[in-house]
């Protein structure tokens, strides 16, 4: 339960950002940046197109702020905006193969080619070490293999840390199965990370 | 309790989502359970991975863009309806004003599209679609621009950029140092006066003033195979101010500084780039 503090404070919020207060957008970003950017970003898997997708969703809740119900949690909705704009991208991205806008380098340079998939690849994060970073390579790429329903639920409760409430109220599932999800999607993890060390 | 409860609740335990009595419960049975127990440590290590690459940085570039997005689309009033004699009133004092505000879109950090070899496309803020970019066009913050052939901008005061084919940058006027955001690809900066900054996706920076600058994000292969990117700043006149997450760096003529992923700034041998300025 959402104490009155919270709701009053994300109402008030939502009032200033509905008359373009520029500071009020800015603690919007702010509040939600980490927790968004790493679900989007985990959601879809491809860095550059998640930047693309934080920045339209906030477009997305300036144009239906009159949509906003005070007794809502804002998070909650901000976050659904922005599953709904990953779903919509996953969904384009099955019914049509994207025609890539790369055309090969004229001056033969193969480092000019490869720019756009370098950026969908993983980056890898200041401090970690050699080891660390092939294990989250691996990890990364048995997150993308999961199920869609699997996937967004772990991602929200564990990079996003919402509870199994907001998950469900995001992904309008009942919460018993969110949390079925999120606990089938690290035994699926752990074999699949398992089996990959054996491989190697 | 069974084997089979158990192994639906070893994961809930790792993310610590068990009552009280339930783990209870479960520990009595890991104690005598080594198939249990190994299954339960696998899950903990799991849950221990994904928290450790829990680590989004937060960006200042990001956020400038996506609030002056914000205040874009909250600019555009797609539902206002006007009578036709006023709208065509409001036309043209709309273009007076438009052509008379136009010096004061460049000082804001407009840049006009003067070099077109080929393709390019262009999508403005608060718009999901991407358009055909024209000779003229002039870019402003929040702006992004995807290219295919090598495009030209022209700022203030001899302020001017090439774009390499295959980039990708946006424009970020709001801050009192006009910001480009490369997303990928190159730029090449010419700026005889004021100080310009050029940001990756990483906040990996360089703030350059007074000279002419090559600034690119090319490919490295890593031990593992994955691919990464550095940022590479190129001084040909005048210095750069280089900045990794470990601080800043002062980068003369003649020098070129790296930036790997972790932040890490070394000075390298200059010489690197490909000719690509050229007129085609």
């Amino acid at each position: 339960m959402r104490d009155e503090a919270t709701v009053h404070g994300d109402a008030d919020l939502v009032r200033r950002c509905a008359r373009g207060d520029e500071a009020a957008y800015r603690e919007l970003v702010e509040r939600l940046e980490k927790p968004l950017v790493a679900f989007i970003r985990r959601y879809v898997g491809e860095e550059s197109l998640a930047e693309d997708l934080f920045q339209e969703t906030f477009v997305r809740v300036v144009r239906t702020l009159g949509t906003f119900r005070p007794e809502a949690s804002l998070s909650t909705w901000i976050f659904t905006i922005a599953r709904n704009l990953c779903l919509d991208h996953l969904k384009a991205k099955k019914r049509h193969r994207e025609v890539s806008m790369d055309a090969a380098a004229s001056d033969g340079s193969d480092r000019d080619v490869d720019f756009r998939e370098a950026l969908r690849s993983p980056a890898a994060e200041p401090g970690t070490t050699a080891e660390g970073q092939e294990e989250s390579a691996r990890l990364r790429a048995a997150i993308a293999e999961l199920p869609e329903p699997k996937r967004e639920a772990l991602v929200l409760r564990v990079y996003s840390n919402l509870s199994y409430a907001e998950i469900a109220r995001i992904t309008d599932a009942p919460v018993g199965t969110v949390k079925f999800r999120v606990h089938d999607a690290i035994q699926e993890l752990a074999k699949k990370m398992t089996a990959r060390k054996t491989s190697d | 309790m069974k084997c089979e409860e158990a192994m639906t609740q070893t994961a809930g335990r790792a993310l610590g989502d068990l009552e009280d009595a339930e783990r209870a419960h479960l520990e009595e049975h890991l104690e005598s359970c080594a198939a249990c127990r190994a299954a339960a440590e696998r899950d903990a290590r799991i849950v221990t991975a994904l928290r450790a690459d829990d680590s989004v940085e937060g960006s200042t570039g990001r956020r400038e863009r996506t609030v002056a997005a914000m205040r874009a689309a909250r600019a555009e009033k797609p539902e206002f309806r006007m009578p036709r004699r006023r709208w065509i009133a409001a036309s043209v004092a709309a273009a007076v004003l438009a052509a008379l505000a136009l010096p004061l879109l460049y000082s804001r950090g407009g840049l006009a599209v003067d070099r077109l070899d080929g393709a390019a496309w262009i999508q403005r803020a608060g718009s999901k679609e991407f358009a055909a970019l024209r000779k003229g066009d002039v870019l402003r913050a929040g702006d992004w621009l995807r290219t295919e052939s090598v495009v030209g901008l022209q700022g203030r005061d001899g302020f001017r950029v090439l774009v390499n084919r295959n980039s990708r940058i946006a424009v970020d006027g709001s801050g009192p140092t006009p910001i480009l955001q490369l997303g990928e690809g190159a730029v090449y900066v010419e700026t005889p006066g004021q100080a310009v900054t050029i940001v990756d996706l990483s906040d990996r920076r360089a703030t350059v003033r007074d000279g002419t600058f090559e600034i690119r994000l090319p490919i490295v292969a890593s031990p593992f195979g994955d691919k990464q990117t550095e940022f590479l700043v190129q001084v040909e006149k005048g210095a750069a101010l280089v900045t990794g997450s470990g601080g800043a760096q002062e980068v003369k003529a003649g020098s070129t500084a790296s930036v790997d992923q972790a932040g890490r700034i070394r000075e390298e041998t200059p010489g690197l780039f490909a000719p690509w300025r050229k007129q085609q």
